[in-house]
């Protein structure tokens, strides 16, 4: 998926996550995850962020996560919003966003 | 409790409007004009909570003292960037009281600076030490500069930097004159261009004009500011109070952020000013930044404005003569470059705004 603008999803309300995107030059990709419980979860929302930007095949975008105690499909389910609307990409698919959420 | 909403306010409704001024009183705060949207939250009729946005800055949040503790202001924030989004500004800041520090971290927001009376925030982690970054590399691309030269922090460095703050609306010869005599006064000169957009001539336009009529010098770099330089026009005083003082509360945090943050990062030791001779007001900012910047290494220096027939030349008079249609008066006093610029078709829209400034003044 190519990422063409800087887009934004979620809200700062509790158990939610705002989540910010923009391009960035290079493939690297990077995380800035800002949470309450960073030193509990950190390494987890990690993980979970990471998973999303592998099944879209994302690269070089620079990811802002401020997390207000959001469970992992929030933190799915607002990035994936968020990359979507960054790209041009009309193909979201919910079979297919389905079988990545196991 | 169930019957909370957020809505956004038309300030043409005189009355939510009024309703949100009286509310904003009772926290001590101001409701300060220019406002681009206003959103309150309301229990039934009554009002609990506000905030608004103005260009990147967000301001005058507030929520009734029953009501806070619910993250009521993280609905009220997360509404009001969600327009500045749709508006295209994603890069926002909030200037408050440093005792609220606490309120907005937990919002998303980073520290940029603080003085006594005001911090600073922006919504991103490292949007000032990118800021920095780029200029490094402006830095090193476009000069003569060595890497090692530019950035010892603590030990001796041969190279002097010299910095000054123009926002050149448009280009003028008063400009270049205060650039001329600061660039031989040091090796390398930063001439930092304000980007904000709130002058006649778009940043785009400003900062090119500075370029090509600096191009005959070749120890000068020409940067934008970002949005890190506090200006008085943007600067909100809404938290203040009866007790602040606005040109002294902006200036000592301008020059704070200028002298901790972005000097010393970059080794600037000088940084040269125009004088004002007319101006009590920007007198008194230049003593403040002199005051202040001394604590940070860095001198501050006046130069004298270059005169013409014993008139001083500034842009407004340029942009006065343009309006009036006295062109040959105009071009007397900026460099050709700016000349060449003002005669060509790409100037035509701007000049049309000079001349509707200019007959609105004559009304005035």
């Amino acid at each position: 998926m190519e990422i063409k603008r800087p887009a934004m999803a979620g809200t700062m309300e509790s158990s939610d996550v705002q989540i910010y995107i923009r391009p960035v030059s290079g493939t690297e990709n990077k995380l800035i995850i800002k949470s309450p419980v960073k030193v509990q979860f950190g390494h987890v929302i990690e993980k979970v962020v990471l998973k999303v930007l592998g099944d879209l095949d994302v690269k070089g975008v620079e990811v802002n996560i401020n997390d207000r105690g959001a469970l992992d499909a929030t933190i799915t389910a607002r990035l994936q919003t968020a990359l979507f609307r960054a790209s041009d990409d009309q193909s979201f698919d919910w079979e297919v966003a389905g079988s990545w959420n196991v | 409790m169930d019957n909370i909403r957020i809505e956004r306010v038309y300030t043409m409704d005189q009355k939510k409007k009024n309703q949100i001024r009286t509310f904003l009183e009772l926290e001590n705060l101001d409701y300060e004009e220019p406002v681009d949207a206003i959103y309150a939250a309301y229990d039934g009729e009554v009002l609990i909570g506000t905030g608004a946005i103005s260009g990147q800055i967000i301001k005058m949040l507030a929520i009734k003292a029953d009501y806070r503790g619910t993250n009521l202001i993280g609905q009220l924030c997360s509404q009001i960037m969600s327009y500045g989004f749709q508006m295209g500004q994603d890069h926002l800041f909030i200037y408050t009281k440093p005792e609220n520090s606490k309120t907005f971290e937990n919002l998303g927001f980073y520290e940029v600076c603080r003085t006594d009376h005001v911090a600073l925030f922006e919504n991103r982690m490292n949007g000032l030490s990118d800021y920095l970054n780029d200029l490094k590399e402006v830095m090193l691309t476009q000069s003569s500069i060595q890497k090692e030269q530019l950035f010892l922090n603590d030990q001796e460095t041969e190279c002097t930097l010299g910095a000054v703050v123009v926002n050149c609306n448009p280009f003028t010869n008063g400009h270049l004159h205060l650039i001329n005599t600061a660039s031989v006064q040091v090796d390398i000169l930063l001439i930092f261009v304000l980007s904000e957009d709130r002058s006649t001539f778009p940043s785009e336009i400003r900062i090119e004009l500075v370029r090509r009529g600096t191009k005959h010098l070749k120890n000068v770099v020409v940067l934008p500011t970002g949005p890190y330089m506090v200006s008085q026009a943007t600067f909100p005083s809404y938290f203040l109070g009866e007790t602040g003082k606005k040109i002294k509360v902006q200036t000592e945090l301008d020059a704070k952020l200028f002298g901790e943050r972005i000097a010393s990062q970059l080794n600037i030791t000088k940084r040269f000013l125009g004088e004002e001779p007319f101006s009590e007001t920007t007198d008194a900012y230049n003593k403040t930044l002199a005051h202040t910047l001394v604590n940070y290494g860095v001198k501050v220096d006046v130069i004298k404005r270059k005169s013409i027939d014993g008139e001083v030349i500034s842009a407004s008079k340029v942009r006065n003569y343009i309006g009036r249609g006295e062109t040959d008066a105009a071009y007397k006093l900026v460099p050709e470059s700016t000349r060449e610029f003002l005669m060509s078709d790409e100037a035509s829209y701007i000049i049309e705004q000079m001349k509707r400034e200019a007959h609105l003044n004559k009304r005035v």
